[in-house]
């Protein structure tokens, strides 16, 4: 068996149908059927980076050669797949008609919204979750009004409060349906420097199920493709990478609006990466709007805040030094400070293991936190 | 069936083409299914709204098939689809043809 054999062919699949630049290493790939052993890896990495919906459109028109039984099992891997994004979608539907009942503005996130805005067929962007945006101050109500229909909530925040003044989302559980409640869109500065309001007062819309369902607007979309490609994951994951060039690809970005919004909240820099790891990862020659952020030159403060998303294996210890330091007032980084460093006993409970006193925990969180600041000076 | 009667997908029914499957999920559905290939057919027959005979006429000419013999099938697969929730008639208040 043969990793690379996989690994280009996975490339191969998530640059289908978008303007190649012939990479060397790609050369030849897919033109005869991988043999067995190639084959299991290759549907394996298929199902983890959900690209095979990808796959199916690659191997009907003959860029990915596959033989007939492997034909047959991609199809029923993304039959599947489609089925519970339908059931994900039905979900998405019943989440939203609850919180805008309560009167609650919610945004689609990811997921459906992207596949039915940006990809020319919504079956090549497969999903696993539902992903919602609520403003801040409605934040704690929309948990409530979840777990009155029936969702279950499974994140402790560490102190009462501190994701609506510090985190990024609450997670629900409905059936065996994972929810997320976002009340921004990044962990870390970045929902400090996004601006949440300017989400919903731009916000676009797509049908649904026979109803409109509220997204971000194409730019937001666009910029949030590139966060989560690269801040989300290190190496950045190919399907988000996707999400941004089919993005650009739909061709409905206002690139005015789009570099006020990235210059203001300091995502020039993310959106070049983007650009970057496009090229290098799909082998795709990135669009004008992407290549436009090539020559971006970013802050000392965008440039660190960066880097402590990028760090291999990077945890919310090391997002978590980059807040305090851009938390404005003195306050609010107390509060935070406390939170992380004093949580409450079902938040230690749940991150530090269950045995033990109280002050038993807060020494395993204190040393967990110390690790992390060391290896932080240490650039490990 | 009246010719008059444009039928559309209905629109809250969620769906997905998987090959040349279409999988759909309609509201009360407690799972989603498969459209047997003739459904599935019709169904992207009807990715705009359609008239009976401009569905006939349309099938017939791409399966090299006579038009009464497809419009019985047609009326058959409609019908079952209508049943089922996936397919709404909407009647049409334009003279047929016009």
């Amino acid at each position: 068996m043969d990793e690379h054999v996989s690994e280009r062919l996975t490339r191969l699949v998530a640059g289908h149908g978008l303007k190649r630049r012939n990479a060397a290493d790609l050369d030849g790939v897919g033109s005869e059927p991988p043999g067995e052993a190639d084959w299991l890896l290759l549907r394996s990495r298929l199902l983890s980076a959900r690209l095979t919906g990808l796959a199916v459109a690659a191997s009907a028109e003959g860029i990915l050669s596959l033989t007939q039984s492997q034909e047959a099992e991609l199809l029923e891997q993304q039959r599947t797949r489609m089925a519970r994004v339908l059931v994900l979608e039905r979900t998405l539907l019943t989440v939203t008609a609850e919180l805008e009942r309560a009167a609650i503005p919610v945004l689609a996130l990811k997921g459906s919204s992207f596949a039915h805005t940006a990809y020319p067929d919504p079956s090549w962007r497969d999903f696993d979750d539902v992903d919602v945006l609520v403003p801040t101050n409605d934040f704690a109500r929309a948990g409530r009004v979840l777990v009155e229909a029936g969702c279950n909530a499974t994140t402790v925040a560490p102190r009462p409060g501190f994701v609506e003044r510090f985190g990024k989302a609450g997670v629900f559980r409905k059936d065996v349906f994972e929810i997320d409640l976002h009340r921004t869109l990044m962990l870390g500065p970045y929902s400090i420097w996004v601006d949440a309001e300017r989400l919903f007062a731009e916000r676009s819309t797509f049908p649904l199920g026979g109803r409109i369902i509220s997204c971000l607007s194409p730019e937001h979309r666009f910029i949030h493709a590139c966060m989560h490609s690269i801040l989300g994951a290190n190496p950045p994951l190919l399907l988000p990478l996707r999400d941004a060039a089919e993005i650009e690809r739909a061709g409905d970005i206002d690139m005015d609006a789009l570099a006020r919004d990235a210059r203001a909240w300091r995502v020039e820099s993310v959106i070049a990466l983007a650009a970057q790891e496009v090229r290098e990862r799909l082998d795709i020659e990135p669009g004008p709007i992407l290549g436009a952020f090539d020559t971006v030159r970013p802050s000392r403060l965008e440039r660190k805040a960066v880097r402590a998303y990028l760090e291999v294996g990077h945890s919310g210890g090391r997002t978590s030094s980059s807040m305090i330091r851009v938390l404005p007032g003195v306050r609010p980084k107390l509060a935070y400070l406390r939170a992380i460093v004093l949580p409450d006993e079902d938040f230690l409970v749940r991150h530090t293991g269950g045995s033990g006193s109280k002050w038993r925990g807060y020494a395993r969180r204190w040393r967990q936190l110390f690790r992390t600041f060391r290896n932080r000076r240490r650039g490990v | 069936m009246s010719d008059r009667s444009r039928y559309a997908r209905a629109p809250a029914v969620l769906w997905r083409r998987v090959g040349n499957e279409i999988l759909v999920l309609a509201p009360e559905a407690p799972s989603p299914s498969s459209l047997s290939p003739a459904a599935a057919i019709v169904w992207d027959e009807l990715e705009t709204p359609s008239r009976l005979d401009e569905m006939t006429d349309s099938l017939a000419s791409a399966f090299d098939r006579d038009p009464s013999d497809m419009r019985a099938d047609l009326e058959g697969i409609l019908r079952e689809l209508e049943r089922s929730g996936m397919v709404v008639v909407e009647e049409s208040v334009e003279a047929s043809g016009g």
